[in-house]
């Protein structure tokens, strides 16, 4: 089977595209590098702060998945979680690895995009539609999951900078967590409402 | 761990901030239990929301050829069979078959046993027609030419040239000859065309006592007219032959 490299992949599909990576499929390979390539390299880039260690990492991320393929279920959840998921985890790791902190080096929450807007391009629906639910968090939600997602602040390290309860910051981070999986699942539903209204009669 | 305690831990997990004892305990619990792991997927989903929204980077364009190489290299795969590997293939399954059938024949000669060298060429030419059967099979692939190569006036020895040529991938040139004893090189192969002499490299001795050029060569080797052996110190033609298409 070919995947289509631009736009949503049902979950079907995903379970599909990982078995064919479970299997050694190099077009598994191809169609996974097409739609995450440059997701997983933006991330590598504003966690590792260099083009060479984002592009380490972009292999690294790709060869894990095809590794760890076997373990993924589609029914636990999106392809784009989990494969953000490794790079990410990667990323901090070789962080540890070799500065012994998880501080990034580039990102700022100044970064972290407020503005959002329509975009024409198929292949970055799911990054608009990101955006679109960052938007729907406060700014001190943002810069409180900025600090943990892209500087790798730990919650008690938070707690200490901000001067609030430990089991504050705990809280504080989950429901933002939840909050941006709901907003994000929201922004899918309508544009698949709108997408449907758009082709009806 | 309590499903409390992974619970407490599991926005960071999300994260991606728990310490590395703290997350393999989370992990390991959430491979037991469903209910923990359902709130952990829906916070790593959160997660994954903030990697996605970065303002996309510059990608730089061999990383993909990069990761299909390291891809092809650790998952024991060598390339997919495309055409041109095909063509490879063919080549070399060619030239394996010519250098049993040449080594073989040789030693037979050799040894004086003719009766055996009837029956060793009908059974050579019989695998060389099924290889010249598969690669007409990959009848874009490319063209297959061959020469007998004999001695000049006087001289001794003889010998086969193989050439496999197709666009897009090396060229191929096997030689196989058998020359007196007192004949000791060095030896060089000249593929000659229309326009000028290419040097396809030096043969070697092998065990049997014959001579080898097993090579892939950059030049473009289709419209091949002669394959010549020389002696490089001397600069003397010790073989040559016509170059034919590969009589199937």
């Amino acid at each position: 089977m070919a995947f289509d490299r631009e736009g949503p992949l049902s979950r079907e599909s995903e379970q599909e595209l990982v078995q064919q990576l479970v299997a050694g499929d190099e077009e598994a390979v191809r169609a996974l590098y097409a739609r995450f390539g440059r997701s997983v390299y933006t991330v590598g880039l504003r966690l590792l702060g260099g083009s060479e260690a984002a592009e380490e990492l972009t292999q690294d991320v790709f060869l894990a998945a095809w590794r760890k393929a076997a373990r993924f279920d589609a029914a636990r959840g999106r392809l784009s979680t989990w494969l953000m998921a490794i790079a990410h985890n990667m990323a901090v790791d070789r962080l540890r690895h070799e500065h012994g902190v998880t501080r990034p080096i580039l990102v700022s929450v100044d970064e972290v995009p407020d503005v959002v807007g329509t975009h024409e391009d198929e292949s970055i629906i799911e990054r608009d539609r990101a955006r679109r639910a960052m938007s729907c968090l406060s700014m001190a939600e943002r810069q409180l999951l900025s600090q943990a997602y892209f500087y790798g602040w730990t919650a008690r390290e938070i707690a200490e900078a901000e001067g609030i309860p430990l089991g504050t910051v705990k809280t504080r981070l989950r429901t933002a967590l939840i909050k941006l999986r709901a907003a994000n699942a929201e922004e899918a539903r309508t544009g698949i409402r709108i997408g449907q209204e758009e082709v009806a009669p | 761990m309590t499903c409390p305690e992974v619970r407490e831990r599991l926005a960071e997990h999300a994260l991606g901030v728990l310490s590395r004892p703290d997350a393999r305990e989370v992990e390991r619990h959430l491979e037991a239990c469903p209910g923990c792991r359902k709130e952990s997927a829906e916070l790593l989903e959160g997660a994954s929301v903030m990697a996605m929204s970065l303002p996309p980077a510059e990608v730089p364009a061999p990383l993909e050829d990069s990761i299909l190489g390291r891809f092809r290299a650790q998952s024991g795969h060598a390339h997919p069979p495309t055409r041109i590997r095909l063509r490879v293939l063919a080549a070399a399954a060619f030239a394996a078959v010519l250098l049993a059938m040449s080594a073989t024949t040789w030693a037979v000669v050799k040894n004086k046993q003719l009766d055996t060298l009837h029956q060793l060429i009908a059974q050579k030419n019989g695998e060389v027609q099924g290889l010249a059967s598969a690669i007409a099979s990959f009848k874009e692939a490319g063209k297959t030419f061959e020469a007998d190569l004999l001695p000049p006036v006087r001289g001794r020895g003889s010998g086969t040239a193989a050439i496999f040529s197709a666009p897009r991938t090396n060229d191929l040139v096997f030689v196989d000859v058998v020359l007196p004893d007192r004949e000791t090189g060095p030896f060089i192969v000249q593929v000659v065309d229309g326009r000028r002499a290419i040097n396809a490299g030096r043969l070697h001795q092998t065990v049997e006592g014959d001579w080898l050029l097993y090579a892939f060569s950059a030049e473009d080797l289709s419209e091949a007219v002669t394959v010549t052996v020389l002696n490089s110190s001397t600069g003397r033609m010790v073989l040559t032959g016509t170059v034919q298409p590969y009589a199937a």
